[in-house]
């Protein structure tokens, strides 16, 4: 399609009048640029080709192609057509009121002249627009309207307007307000709803994740009254909108990634003797968002892009390169390496033709949800162009929905792509008629578990008391019409997936203010407050009774696990903490990995083990008492693990082994021997493990640090003998029955292990 | 259940704490099963096969299988069918073959008589290539000389050779799950005149089995060895109670061996957790939060196809790789510390570390938080986005979960509702929205120990708003009943029952039959049948009536079907013209694309049409894409826009 973008010229009123507002209250001026920006974030987020022009009237200054000595004064062109840009975003981040009023006429005139000026002779354009932002408080002359009016409608120009109040409805009741505009959200053109989803209502439905305080009600003056009946005329005539703030702030707070055009793969259905050309159509799919790919790049100069290097090694001692000639094709066959060549390799392929071939028919109620494989749903319709079969189709259809059967599909995309079996479930509404598409698995792809019969214990039979209880649960927490006016609560359609949400808003504070903290918000539970609220309250008592009638006791085995996990694990509550005593503020970091612990150092000075000199800063770290002694020791083991895993080769071994030195050194002269031995023991059954670091082992080995022992600590529990025996025996599974050294803790050093 | 299936023949699965994944969900653990095959090779196996025997080993249809005239090659095969399913189904086990009553001896106490052929390993393809050479009919006996010397000998000590069995055992690099022994024999009382050695074997029988050790027995009947008795010896190496006795000698001894004959293309899974979590029904008003633990499975999830590696040439080696990142222009090798992640909105690069990108996706610890209930109806045919779980209670973490879950499941099932949760599966994953959907066991009415499904529920994953895309509706006419009832009756005659297993997956079955093939250096690769592929000659015998039916009731007498792609244009000028030739000829494509000019409909024409015109009137386009084309033909048309 060559008409794919929008012009839109966004006109603002900066007059004294939009800067007036109750104390404790944002003035419209205010509410206009958080309106504003919104928008052409949105754009910019959904990388929109439609073209943005910014105007300001009441401005100081003058800026604009018609202006002359004494017309269309203190209109100021800020921001000349072009699609949506971070300069256009600062623009509208300056906008500061003006002291000079000018003529909303004007300004439409200079806006629409402006449109016409800049995008002449270009084509692509699907729609011309004027966003008109005002409070019609600054007084203008009408002469001209009508021919200004149809002079818009002649170059097909369509005015929005978007204030605190168009006059009739009132504002307060948001109810009514949302009922009577809802007409006006259902456009699809509406320059908001460039995605053309059906949110309208969810979008007015939903409280907004941005609190602005709107002005209280003010009786209007008889010039804003005047100026909303002319704009009025002008919105109605042009076929535009009229917005409020609310309604406007209501749309825009839901972030939209890209629209997807809907296009269709075709197939040629058959069944036995019948060929029919059809279209699928992605229904549903996992919405990534392309923005939100990350590039890797270099910390000290991000517009360096990092490039990957991913070269073949010998899987050997001598750890050699290997060229890409060099290399073939295989597979394992148990141990044994199977070189393929090329053209086997494609010999090897199952071939298959492209196909979507109804293997059978088989009753709906056997096609357990359970059983649903794959990541999208498809829908499947007749390819309009051939009618005979397009009716065919529809008989099929019709059919299967009444005989409540399903279709058992052989489908393949191509010659290359492995055949996959589905199903079709006709689907039939009164203005839509389809069939649904999903995948189902094969034999090899189910796993027979099997799960005792819960009854088959007394003790998990719960008691007519308890049912009745849980029955209570289930009709206070009932959500199937528990929303407004007795619609379903949560339904799919209305919730958005905060992760996107709250992406995009990261995206947007970390853009316009790259020194602050994220706000972490956005959850469901935020975006559906109210909701939750009326059901817990609802439930509560039930909650009460279930929990006096249901006993429920926690083993504290989990909190074990989140012992171990605090020792070596993970670092998060070392990085948490030094993070926090930097910023002195609460942040919710949750970090696991190198990369975290690193980025932490780097903004940390010297609060964390670096890994340049690590054995330094953990002398240091020590010796300054803060973060306590046992966290530096975390750090320094984390970082210990990573060297060894990020060594290439053994190339980090002896800074590594330095390391570890240095650790028992400090545990010796600290007291605190348990510590240390924690830590060489895990490191050997890490070495155990397949894919550890044996060659590191024997380096500990050779360099004879063994546990420390009771003889020179009278803290530690391990006897010298148990200390020798420990380095001398091999890393194979004879240490996991050997207990005497681990001692009690050996438990924890299960749990442990299984999270490294 | 299977011989490969690691639960076999005992109270396997009770080290299901070693098998439980930790807290965050991650699975880290690997286990591995142990299966040692211990063979006597006392002269009797050499002789041919009892008549019980032949008939079992000849009953499958594998033609290789009827060459196999002695006890040694069948037990040989059914060690090669070992190895060779195991690798399909789960490469990582180890298996290992001793030999006892050899006249070479070869292990690591140098007892008489019993002979290492493999040691506790993966299985590989040499291995299966050996055990080959040693079934088959031209070859055994050399081989077996070879290796084991040409006699045979009753001076073995089946305690020395359970020994052995237990030395590799724990010799074992690998923490092994469970540890098995099948014990191939046609001496129903090997140590008959020898007392101290009997009664040394049964005592190691019992150290085995306290070490965890299963020994499995698989008698060889021949025609001098014609009955097993049990009761005689093995009742105590095998520790079976009375009962249990009387069945096994009620048997018939060919039962266990076929199955292991029997070659099996399917992938092992083992039980085990995706991850256990809390499942969060609120907070009582004293503040104690009200939650039980779950297990989560994962039920259904795609099979993987064997990947493809990398080897080196010269070696025919495993290489791997090695992932640096380095400066484009200093080629420095860069540390984590060193990168940071940057999108870039509208030319701007906006960055974070790689910690608030975790913090950003982390909203919840992982666990269920529930909302509500729902009807089941609410659930709509399209609301459906990834692969779903099943959960069970876990009554480890939280004691009292699976009353309560019990009564969830119990009144969701009665009330036709399913809960609506929020759940978080890992730490930095972000929640959806999933649908706990009730399931109650079913058993098959026909055989009650065979159970279809389990109860519990069902995780299902809903889609978000974001997820759902907005089509076009298509409000076609609608059929009229009586020709509907047409295509009920070839639904009806086309009906079958689908069970999940039914379909074998074509790609994968070919691609492990031809690595299969390529590792054993076979010219073909076995047999596989599609069942994927409707057979069509059927369906028209069952349905054609019907079929020819349907296609006098909608398509016109010389309609052929799913052919011709024909655009909109052509249509129209089909059913004017008389020429049935699908090829257009040059005249029309002007006339089309002229017309089509002229009424602004350039756009809907396809660009191979639009080149196609643009080369007969020589006309340049500026590009190559669609509106660049149209552009140069409303140039030269001289179209004004």
């Amino acid at each position: 399609m060559a008409a794919n973008k929008e012009a839109l010229a966004l006109v603002v009123d900066i007059g004294v009048g939009m800067s007036q507002a109750a104390p404790g209250f944002d003035t419209p001026l205010q509410i206009t640029s958080d309106i504003l920006q919104m928008i052409v974030q949105r754009k910019m987020f959904q990388q929109s080709k439609d073209e943005l022009a910014l105007i300001l009237y009441g401005a100081d200054d003058t800026n604009n192609e018609l202006a002359d000595d004494d017309n269309y004064q203190n209109i100021n062109v800020a921001f000349a057509l072009a699609p949506a840009n971070w300069h256009l975003f600062e623009e509208i981040q300056k906008i500061r009121p003006g002291n000079s009023p000018a003529d909303l006429v004007d300004a439409v005139v200079v806006a629409a002249d402006h449109l016409r000026r800049e995008t002449e002779g270009k084509r692509g354009y699907a729609a011309k627009r004027i966003l008109l932002f005002t409070n019609a408080a600054t007084p203008f002359s009408d002469n001209n309207l009508q021919v200004i009016v149809d002079s818009l409608r002649q170059q097909d120009i369509i005015v929005d307007a978007i204030g605190p109040t168009w006059g009739q409805q009132d504002e307060g009741n948001e109810d009514a307000a949302d009922g009577d505009d809802g007409h006006q959200n259902n456009q699809p053109g509406s320059p908001m709803q460039t995605n053309g989803h059906d949110q309208e209502e969810s979008a007015s439905a939903r409280p907004t994740t941005n609190n602005h305080h709107q002005s209280p009600k003010k009786p209007l003056t008889p010039q804003q009254k005047t100026g909303i009946r002319v704009i009025s005329d002008i919105v109605n005539t042009t076929e535009g909108s009229l917005f409020t703030f609310r309604e406007a702030l209501g749309i825009l707070s839901v972030h939209q990634s890209k629209s997807v055009k809907p296009t269709a793969t075709k197939y040629v259905m058959q069944l036995a003797d019948l060929k029919l050309h059809i279209c699928t159509y992605i229904q549903v799919k996992d919405n990534k968002p392309g923005i939100f790919r990350l590039k890797k790049v270099y910390a000290r100069d991000p517009t360096t892009e990092i490039k990957v290097d991913r070269s073949r090694y010998t899987r050997d001692e001598q750890d050699e390169e290997i060229e890409k000639e060099e290399l073939t094709d295989g597979f394992r066959y148990g141990t044994t390496f199977v070189p393929i060549t090329k053209e086997t390799l494609e010999d090897m392929k199952y071939q298959s033709e492209k196909c979507f071939s109804i293997i059978g028919f088989s009753d709906a109620n056997m096609m357990r949800r359970s059983l649903y494989l794959g990541d999208t749903v498809y829908e499947v319709i007749a390819e309009p162009a051939y009618e005979e079969e397009a009716q065919t189709f529809t008989g099929l259809v019709q059919a299967m929905y009444e005989t409540n059967s399903v279709a058992i599909v052989r489908k393949c995309f191509s010659e290359r792509s492995s055949p996959e079996l589905g199903f079709l479930r006709p689907h039939i509404a009164h203005d839509h008629i389809c069939m649904y598409y999903v995948k189902l698995p094969f034999a090899e792809d189910v796993r027979g578990f099997d799960f005792d019969n819960l009854d088959a214990i007394k003790r998990n039979q719960p008691s007519e008391e308890q049912l009745k209880t849980i029955d209570n649960l289930i009709t206070t927490m009932d959500l199937t019409h528990a929303d407004q006016g007795g619609e379903e609560a949560f339904q799919p359609e209305l919730i958005s997936n905060p992760y996107i949400q709250r992406m995009f808003q990261s995206i947007a504070r970390r853009a316009i203010s790259p020194e602050e903290p994220l706000a972490l918000t956005n959850t469901v539970m935020e975006m559906n407050d109210a909701l939750i609220r009326s059901i817990a309250a609802r439930s509560k008592r039930t909650i009460d009774e279930i929990h006096d009638q249901f006993v429920l006791r926690d083993t504290n085995r989990r909190q074990k696990i989140t012992t171990g996990d605090a020792l070596f694990g993970s670092n998060d509550i070392s990085t948490k903490k030094a993070r926090h005593e930097e910023n002195g503020e609460e942040t919710t970091i949750d970090s696991t990995s190198f990369e975290a612990q690193a980025a932490a150092k780097k903004k940390a000075a010297l609060k964390t083990v670096g890994t340049v000199t690590p054995a330094e800063d953990f002398k240091i770290l020590v010796e300054q008492g803060s973060p306590s002694f046992s966290d530096v020791c975390k750090q320094m083991c984390t970082l210990i693990i990573d060297l060894i895993n990020n060594s290439h080769g053994d190339s980090l071994f002896d800074k590594a082994l330095q390391c570890v030195q240095c650790l028992r050194e400090t545990c010796l002269a600290k007291l605190e021997p348990k510590l240390f031995n924690d830590f060489e023991t895990l490191l050997k059954r890490k070495a155990a493990d397949v894919d550890g670091r044996k060659d590191f082992w024997k380096k500990i080995v050779d360099e004879k640090i063994s546990l420390i022992t009771s003889e020179e600590c009278i803290e530690s529990n391990v006897i010298p003998v148990e200390a020798k025996k420990f380095l001398e025996e091999e890393t194979a599974n004879e240490v996991m029955n050997n207990t005497s050294t681990v001692g009690d803790q050996d438990e924890n050093e299960e749990d442990l292990f299984d999270l490294i | 259940m299977s011989l490969l299936d690691q639960n076999w023949g005992g109270s396997g699965g009770g080290d299901e704490d070693a098998l439980d994944d930790n807290q965050q969900g991650r699975q880290i653990l690997t286990s591995r099963d142990g299966t040692l095959m211990l063979i006597e090779c006392a002269s009797e196996m050499f002789e041919s096969l009892a008549n019980a025997m032949n008939t079992a080993s000849s009953n499958s249809d594998d033609d290789d299988d009827r060459e196999l005239t002695t006890g040694f090659q069948v037990v040989m095969r059914a060690c090669q069918r070992f190895y060779q399913s195991k690798i399909i189904s789960n490469d990582k086990d180890l298996s290992g073959i001793i030999l006892y009553g050899t006249e070479k001896n070869k292990n690591a106490f140098d007892f008489n008589h019993i002979y290492i052929l493999h040691e506790l390993a993966q299985p590989s393809a040499e291995r299966i290539i050996q055990l080959e050479n040693l079934s088959k009919k031209d070859t055994f006996q050399k081989t077996y000389k070879d290796l084991f010397g040409s006699t045979q000998s009753k001076g073995y000590s089946l305690n020395e050779a359970l020994w052995t069995c237990s030395n590799l055992f724990s010799n074992s690099p690998q923490r092994l799950t469970i540890k098995r022994v099948f014990i191939f024999t046609c001496n129903d009382q090997p140590h008959a005149s020898n007392l101290t050695l009997e009664r040394q074997a049964k005592q190691r029988a019992k150290d085995l089995n306290d070490v965890g050790i299963q020994v499995e027995v698989f008698p060889i009947l021949t025609e001098t060895r014609t009955t097993f008795d049990y009761k005689k010896f093995f009742q105590d190496v095998l520790m079976l109670s009375d009962d249990e006795l009387e069945l096994r000698n009620s048997q018939a001894p060919t039962g266990r061996l076929n199955e292991l004959l029997k070659l099996v293309y399917s992938k092992e899974h083992k039980k085990r957790a995706y991850c256990t979590v809390p499942f969060s029904l609120g907070t009582a008003s004293d503040g104690t939060p009200l939650q039980l633990s779950v297990s989560v499975f994962n039920m259904v999830r795609p099979c993987t196809k064997p990947s493809k590696i990398k080897l080196d040439m010269k070696t025919n080696m495993e290489t791997k790789t090695v992932t640096k990142h380095y400066l484009p222009e200093t080629a420095e090798i860069l540390m984590p510390s060193d990168i940071q992640y940057g999108i870039d909105v509208s030319n701007r690069r906006v960055l974070f570390d790689g910690d608030e990108i975790k913090a950003i996706k982390k909203f919840s610890d992982p666990g269920f938080e529930i909302l509500g209930f729902k009807n089941l109806s609410c659930l709509l045919p399209h609301h459906y986005v990834k692969p779903g779980h099943f959960i069970y209670p876990d009554e480890k973490y939280v004691e009292g979960s699976a009353c309560l879950f019990n009564a969830l499941l119990k009144k969701c099932l009665e009330k036709q509702m399913f809960i609506l949760c929020q759940f978080t599966a890992r730490r930095s994953t972000p929640p959806r929205l999933v649908a706990l959907i009730p399931q109650a066991e079913e058993v098959n009415k026909k055989d009650p120990s065979d159970r279809i499904a389990s109860n519990g529920f069902h995780v299902h994953y809903l889609p978000y708003a974001d997820d759902i895309r907005t089509l076009p509706k298509n409000d076609v006419a609608r059929v009229p009943d009586e020709q509907v009832d047409v295509f009920k009756n070839v639904i009806r005659n086309l009906k079958f029952k689908y069970r999940s297993d039914k379909f074998e997956n074509p790609a994968l079955q070919t691609l492990w039959r031809n690595i299969e093939a390529a590792a054993l250096n076979k010219d073909k690769p076995e047999e596989f049948v599609d069942l994927t592929i409707p057979n069509e000659e059927n369906q028209n015998e069952k349905v054609g009536s019907y079929i020819t039916e349907i296609k006098q009731m909608f398509f016109p007498p010389d309609y052929v079907m799913g052919v011709t792609k024909r655009s909109s244009t052509k249509r129209k000028a089909d059913s004017a013209a008389t020429s049935s030739s699908t090829k257009r000829s040059k005249s029309d494509e002007n006339v089309d694309v002229e017309a089509a000019a002229r009424n602004n409909l350039l756009p809907k024409l396809t660009v191979p049409i639009l080149k196609d015109y643009c080369k007969e009137k020589n006309l340049k386009a500026t590009g190559t894409k669609k509106q660049d084309l149209i552009d140069a033909i409303e140039q030269y048309l001289s179209i004004a826009t």
